[in-house]
């Protein structure tokens, strides 16, 4: 049972979950980005603004603080539940293609989007119920409105991704494409569905999605430290806090390069022809190309990033909850909608 | 939705930042911040004015009786102070002092004392003054030697002139030291030399002027006619002695003809030895409280009380107004509207002109003892007999010279 | 190496949680103006947590009064370690002008150890910072001590 190329395919997905598109690149990218992040709106409001790597720096301390499981929570519940969060991040992350690159290429007419769907409520529930096992009154408060969160940018968001798996699917005449790396081949071959009519409003939709579904500002009802003490995290000391940082990082890097698969697919494949147009082959061609395509990931992550993430929140204030609630049922959900609708007519 | 700071946040990102850079490029405070203390102990003279204004309780002091003097430690505790420079201003020494320090960080309680220490020797200064001083001392209850000279010492301390002062025991109250110690009874004005810090305040608060300090006029304590009690003699007493009022021994006499008995010498007494009734009329003076001051003189708006032995002549008015003074009783009928030419009513009080007023209500606004009634639509003018003092405020005040006075 | 790393980590992301204990709100208005744009204690890593547990250090204000001593001393202990507790302004030193009132029950050094004082009435923004510093280097002394 234990042959060879057993042991070598196992060591290559655990490769996979642990280093490349696994948790030390979502470490690594996630954390800087929310350190561009930080500086960016700092300098956005005149301010010199912490080191880019002020979020390892936070995470690193949080790691050495003691952690206090409060007397009235449940203490397997409150220091599991955000191991799970980071973890379901951590699988989304294996299914987003970095161009070219796939995890599961072995499976490419998968309906990876509707697991991606799924895996993106975990974080959030995961948080819900750490915060719930604590038995604070903030992290219930925090609570109702993170669930109203969750309910309010879900529907934008499954029919931006139902706009997009319609134009795919119109286009190659079968239905819907439910497959992210299908949709990235269709944009490697065809151009990114950003040039596309239809797609803008979706593209808009799913910018404005984006510091929804990460908790940014001004859409972080259910962590205002200002009025409810960080909600659900009231109670979360040391290490599981530092975990949650890191997942709310990771979310970032995970929404952002969802985004460049969705709607800029099309901009990094072509590095591999490049590089054979070069005349390289071979191993070294091929990791030379993987370590560009990546280097285009993380750049088009930052420019998201300041984009959908620092810019709003430069220039925004808090949103009350059911401000939040109707503005992504009105705004985004139009948007998303105006696609859907265009998609079908096969714009 | 609105955003009013997008052109604003594109802007800045590329703009420098508009941070001072604190811990790597030092600030300084403004010029007049009130920072760090600092303590000069060898300007301090120990009158603990500081300790007495301080209103965190910052500043304390510790005192040890060395053979040179007394070692004095004042401490100011940062952790207390408001920083309100109360301290600063009362210090006539400039002993206390403001720095723009603003760096007070401690991790002890020790770091933020502010302390200085200094030797307070008065047997050093003492012994020069301290001859002539120690016998005026004992001489003090005995009556002064004819013709004496007292002179202002010259180490900065106060002298009393027993000749004038009343023993009010106001010097006492208002010295910061509290070193001096006056018994109104034993008629005594003892100076603690250790404590008295020179400071002047006795003499500026003493109302006969009876305490020298350095700079004074020497005083001559004058008329070997003056033997026992050591009286006023602010004026002293002429030749003509039937034409004279008042009393030897500086205490009030009451004129009654002028007395309207509007009892503010009452209520200004510091001793508290009058007794004013005005609906009585009467005036009362307690002999064993009056400390002979003369409050009560200057204070009468209708000097009708006399302290110390004057010239009688002096008050020429008085012998007009001596007719007047079975009137009162006749007053009330009076006062009902006189007939056709108005003449100032005789009892002192005002009287309207109808045909002048106005009513404008001025009058009754002046008047300090709110004896007048105006109202300038019924156009009445009433006056209360019974309040009215006399004063004729209300026809200074009359812009149209409606009130006979 | 992990444990020199996070000293490292904890001397540069200090976390503050300002607790006020009965203060005028001078010295409230003056540490919230360290994190504005001028002074911008940002750069240096700090931070405002909302909550106790996720703060490194406590920033108390005001003369600590009867009512406000309980909660102050609950609020303190629910810090994690190692925890550094800063009194801002004279109130919480020695109770200031406020010192001998009925209603006052401090300073707060009667109660728990604090680790720096900043004085002044109230401190100037700069004196807040140098302070907050002073308060970071203890910090990752304490670290250092641990385990």
């Amino acid at each position: 049972m234990f042959s060879l190329a057993f042991l070598q395919t196992a060591l290559l997905y655990l490769g996979y979950i642990l280093i490349f598109p696994g948790f030390l690149f979502c470490f690594v990218i996630g954390l800087l980005l929310c350190g561009i992040d930080r500086k960016a709106v700092a300098r956005m409001q005149k301010r010199v603004g912490p080191p880019i790597l002020q979020p390892f720096y936070d995470f690193f301390k949080l790691c050495g603080k003691e952690t206090i499981v409060p007397a009235a929570a449940n203490r397997t519940t409150f220091m599991l539940a955000p191991l799970v969060g980071l973890a379901a991040l951590v699988v989304i992350q294996l299914f987003i293609p970095v161009f070219n690159f796939r995890v599961f290429r072995n499976l490419p007419e998968v309906a990876d989007i509707i697991v991606i769907l799924y895996l993106l409520l975990i974080p959030a529930v995961s948080v819900m119920l750490g915060g719930a096992a604590t038995g604070s009154p903030y992290a219930g408060v925090g609570l109702s409105r993170e669930m109203v969160t969750v309910l309010a940018v879900e529907l934008p968001l499954v029919l931006v991704l139902l706009s997009v798996a319609k134009t795919v699917g119109n286009a190659l005449g079968n239905g819907l494409v439910f497959s992210l790396s299908g949709i990235v081949d269709f944009q490697a071959a065809h151009g990114s569905l950003i040039g596309r009519v239809s797609m803008i409003p979706a593209a808009l939709a799913m910018l404005l999605i984006i510091p929804g579904e990460t908790g940014n500002h001004p859409f972080d009802a259910a962590e205002a430290e200002t009025e409810i003490c960080e909600g659900l995290l009231a109670e979360y000391s040391g290490a599981p806090l530092g975990i949650y940082k890191l997942s709310h990082a990771v979310k970032m890097l995970t929404l952002t390069s969802l985004f460049v698969a969705l709607f800029l697919g099309g901009i990094g494949t072509g590095v591999e022809h490049l590089v054979a147009a070069i005349g390289l082959t071979g191993g070294f061609a091929a990791a030379l190309s993987l370590i560009l395509q990546v280097l285009i990931l993380v750049l088009l992550c930052i420019v998201l990033t300041l984009v959908t993430i620092s810019f709003v929140h430069a220039v925004t204030a808090r949103l009350k909850i059911e401000q939040l609630f109707k503005y992504y049922w009105t705004v985004v959900t139009g948007l998303a909608l105006i696609s859907l609708v265009l998609a079908w007519y096969g714009y | 939705m609105d955003f009013p700071f997008v052109k604003e946040a594109i802007s800045s990102l590329f703009k420098k930042s508009s941070c001072d850079m604190y811990p790597v490029r030092p600030s300084e405070a403004a010029p007049n911040y009130r920072g760090r203390i600092v303590f000069h102990p060898d300007k301090c003279i120990n009158c603990m004015m500081c300790e007495r204004v301080c209103s965190g309780s910052a500043i304390t002091h510790t005192s040890e009786q060395t053979p040179e003097g007394e070692l004095v430690t004042r401490t100011f505790y940062l952790g207390s102070c408001t920083f309100c420079a109360t301290c600063m201003d009362f210090c006539t020494h400039g002993a206390i002092e403001f720095t723009r320090d603003y760096h007070m960080i401690a991790t002890k309680e020790e770091d933020l004392m502010v302390s200085g220490t200094f030797l307070k020797k008065p047997p050093v200064k003492k012994p020069k003054p301290a001859a002539p001083a120690a016998p005026k001392a004992e001489a003090k209850p005995a009556a002064p030697a004819a013709g004496t000279v007292i002179k202002p010492r010259d180490d900065g301390k106060p002298v009393q002139v027993p000749s004038k002062c009343v023993y009010c025991t106001i010097c006492a109250k208002k010295c910061p030291a509290g070193a001096l110690e006056v018994d109104r009874a034993a008629k005594t004005w003892t100076l603690n030399e250790d404590e008295c810090v020179g400071c002047g305040t006795c003499a500026e608060a003493c109302p006969k002027k009876a305490i020298l300090m350095p700079g004074d006029e020497p005083v001559t304590v004058g008329a070997p006619a003056a033997p026992a009690a050591p009286k006023a003699e602010a004026k002293p007493a002429p030749a003509a002695v039937p034409a004279t009022i008042g009393r030897e021994d500086g205490k009030p006499v009451q004129d009654p003809d002028k007395c309207v008995y509007c009892t503010i010498c009452a209520k200004k007494c510091p001793a508290g030895a009058l007794e004013v009734d005005r609906a009585a009329k009467t005036w009362k003076l307690d002999e064993d409280s009056c400390v002979a001051c003369g409050t009560c003189e200057s204070v009468c708006p209708k000097k009708a009380i006399v302290c110390g032995v004057q010239d009688a002549p002096a008050e020429a008015p008085k012998a007009e107004e001596k007719p007047a003074a079975p009137a009162p009783a006749e007053a009330p009928k009076a006062e009902d509207k006189p007939a056709a030419p108005l003449k100032p009513r005789d009892d002192g009080r005002p009287l309207q002109d109808p045909s002048k007023c106005v009513y404008c209500t001025i009058c009754a606004k002046k008047c300090p003892v709110g004896a007048l009634e105006v109202d300038r639509a019924a156009k009445t003018w009433k006056l209360d007999e019974d309040l009215c003092i006399g004063c004729g405020t209300c026809a200074a005040s009359c812009p149209k010279q409606a009130i006979l006075y | 190496m992990f444990k020199k790393l996070i000293e490292e980590s904890t001397g540069k992301s200090p976390w503050l949680f300002h607790i006020n204990a009965g203060s005028c709100n001078g010295c409230d208005i003056e540490l919230v103006s360290v994190l504005t744009p001028r002074y911008d204690a940002e750069r240096l890593g700090f931070k405002l947590a909302g909550t106790p547990r996720h703060a490194d250090i406590v920033v108390v204000t005001g003369p600590v009064t009867q009512q406000s001593l309980n909660r102050v001393l609950r609020t303190i202990e629910q810090v994690p370690e190692p925890r550094c507790i800063v009194t801002m302004g004279s109130c919480p030193q020695s109770g200031n002008v406020f010192r001998g009132s009925y209603a006052i029950a401090g300073p707060l050094s009667k109660y728990v150890h604090v680790d720096v004082d900043v004085a002044g009435c109230t401190p100037k923004p700069e004196a807040v910072i140098d302070g907050l510093v002073k308060a970071t280097e203890i910090l990752r002394e304490k670290r250092r001590a641990m385990k």
